[in-house]
């Protein structure tokens, strides 16, 4: 497949990408609305909402009424996006989400802004590690952590009639390019971005442009890495996870969020069962999050490429060794 | 006590005995309130209940659910002979707490965790304006429900929203008061821009009578209720005790309760 990866900084940040996403939204579909806890100037949405009055609401600082809020608006033919910085959009109002959402068999897609680290200096209170893993256990939801920026435009609109709750988490800048803008993506199936025989990368959101450098710097030692953006966290590809395990034997996984119940969890349940093959997860080492810049984070909590090509050489030795 | 206000206060005992569960107390306090809505208020009949436009009633103080389905089966939605012999079964459609993933129409919210369905029927008030739509929501709350944060958020977005369409009704049966002073309600409802009125919950001409006023006044203010009500109202017995606040009677306990209500 085609890629436009260079490891140089985005065409466009995620958020303009939102806002260009929602306004073409709005154009084609006049039931979708779009619901903010007040972080409109997080992310530039100001003029959105008063370009669309009758699609932009702005509830103030109160997530949790604004799910109860989408729930109802949903109930009456609205399709509703809300956004709020990952924690508040998972862990202060999971009940919400779990009951009037998930359980209630309504609809709406929650878009977590700054997952991860990328909450950068608000720091720990504003860094969500733990909102996939939560996510991850709302039964039919669908788990998404944007990778590129094209990537997250068209999931947003590709999730605009998919039942149950489906959650978004993307950082809001500093996603690297990875996809050609007319890149086409269908939930439950992730891509291998780049083939290889030795070992596998399987990655989400800002991990996966770290795997294709990853991968760059394990060629020039002759370890031949496929590197998989998985798409959507759930529903999980597991055909693919399955492939990698027999094509590669050995699979590193990488991830912006807490090792336990994340990513790695998922892949590790689909090999355990289907395919066992040394497994080593990158990801936050069940820690809470602290302020910091992107590179400091990364640093911290080992999600370097350092990290993930000494796992991957580790994880081959611990194979041959076999 | 009128005579419909006895007849539903036994069918909530004996849906109560049926399934061996329940909170009787606070059923027996909002039980009239429900009844008004349905019988004089809203815009809903067992036909209209898939009706775009029909009035929505969203129970937010989910332990009351049994208040619910005596009033459904006197409306003619559910009839007593479908509801006893299912009610508090496993995966039965009737429980304590109301749970619309099983009907299609006639219940319109799940309750039990306090604090979602205001929100949920500000969406619906919300949703309403916006299409234009000359329906009302009525949406039934406890008032230690208020405690949760929620509610008063719901109060901020339905106040800024000019959300007229939307009743919020707080069965004030002073259940708080065993938590936290939660001072002058009505003083706190107009503060947020609401039109407040305070009824002796329990006197159904007199709560007919608030709603049909409240219902002609649009004037961008959302309403609150505020039904002065007493746990168990109707029984001796419940009022006196407050084991009753989550108890189910036995066979003995049915007849004498029973009784009770039809003396009050």
């Amino acid at each position: 497949m085609q890629l436009r990866y260079t490891g140089g900084k985005a065409e466009k940040e995620p958020l303009q990408v939102f806002n260009e996403t929602m306004r073409e939204l709005f154009e084609e579909d006049k039931r979708v609305v779009y619901l903010d806890a007040d972080l409109m100037g997080s992310l530039k949405t100001a003029q959105l909402w008063k370009d669309y009055p009758k699609n932009v609401f702005n509830t103030g600082i109160q997530e949790a009424n604004m799910i109860g809020v989408a729930a109802g608006m949903y109930l009456n033919g609205l399709k509703p996006y809300v956004h709020s910085f990952s924690p508040f959009a998972s862990r202060r109002v999971f009940d919400q989400v779990f009951l009037s959402i998930g359980y209630a068999k309504k609809s709406i897609r929650i878009i977590g802004s700054d997952a991860g680290i990328m909450a950068t200096n608000n720091g720990g209170t504003h860094m969500s590690f733990e909102d996939v893993a939560m996510m991850r256990t709302i039964p039919d939801a669908c788990v998404i952590d944007a990778s590129d920026p094209v990537m997250f435009g068209e999931l947003l609109k590709l999730t605009k009639d998919r039942p149950g709750v489906t959650y978004i988490r993307t950082a809001r800048r500093d996603l690297k390019d990875i996809y050609v803008p007319d890149e086409k993506f269908e939930i439950g199936k992730g891509k291998i971005l780049r083939e290889g025989s030795d070992v596998s990368l399987i990655a989400s959101g800002i991990m996966v442009a770290t795997c294709l450098e990853a991968a760059e710097k394990l060629a020039q030692i002759g370890i031949n890495a496929r590197v998989v953006d998985i798409i959507t966290i759930k529903p999980i590809d597991k055909e693919l996870v399955i492939d990698c395990a027999k094509t590669t034997n050995a699979i590193v996984v990488c991830e912006n969020a807490n090792v336990i119940g994340g990513l790695g969890s998922a892949v590790c349940d689909i090999t355990a069962e289907s395919c066992p093959v040394c497994v080593e997860k990158i990801g936050i080492n069940d820690k809470y999050g602290c302020v910091g810049n992107e590179q400091f984070l990364r640093e911290k909590y080992g999600l370097t490429v350092e990290s993930i090509v000494e796992k991957a050489k580790k994880l081959i030795e611990k194979r041959e060794a076999k | 006590m009128k005579q419909i206000s006895k007849e539903l206060r036994k069918h909530a005992l004996y849906l109560s005995h049926k399934c061996q569960d329940g909170n009787l107390q606070s059923v027996f306090s909002c039980l009239d309130i429900v009844w008004v809505l349905y019988d004089k208020i809203m815009n809903w009949s067992p036909e209209t209940a898939r009706d775009d436009n029909r009035d929505f009633f969203i129970i937010s103080k989910g332990q009351a659910t049994l208040a619910l389905y005596p009033v459904l089966i006197e409306k003619g939605y559910f009839t007593m002979d479908e509801i006893a012999p299912e009610i508090g079964n496993f995966n039965s459609r009737y429980c304590i707490q109301t749970d619309l993933t099983k009907f299609d129409g006639g219940i319109e919210n799940n309750a039990g965790s306090l604090g979602h369905g205001l929100p949920f029927a500000t969406g619906i008030a919300n949703a309403n304006k916006i299409k234009k739509s000359s329906s009302n929501v009525y949406v039934l709350c406890g008032d230690g429900e208020f405690c949760e944060g929620t509610m008063w958020e719901s109060c901020i977005f339905a106040s800024a929203k000019k959300l007229d369409n939307l009743c919020v009704i707080i069965d004030d049966n002073n259940s708080v008061g065993a938590m936290v002073d939660m001072g002058d309600m009505k003083q706190k409802l107009e503060t947020f821009n609401f039109d407040v009125r305070v009824v002796d919950g329990h006197d159904t001409e007199e709560i007919e009578k608030v709603f049909n006023q409240l219902k002609t006044m649009k004037n961008g203010k959302p309403k609150a209720v505020i039904a002065k009500t007493v746990r168990g109202f109707g029984s001796k017995t419940m009022t006196e005790h407050d084991i009753w606040f989550h108890k189910s009677p036995n066979a003995e306990e049915l007849e004498l309760l029973s009784k009770e209500v039809e003396l009050a």
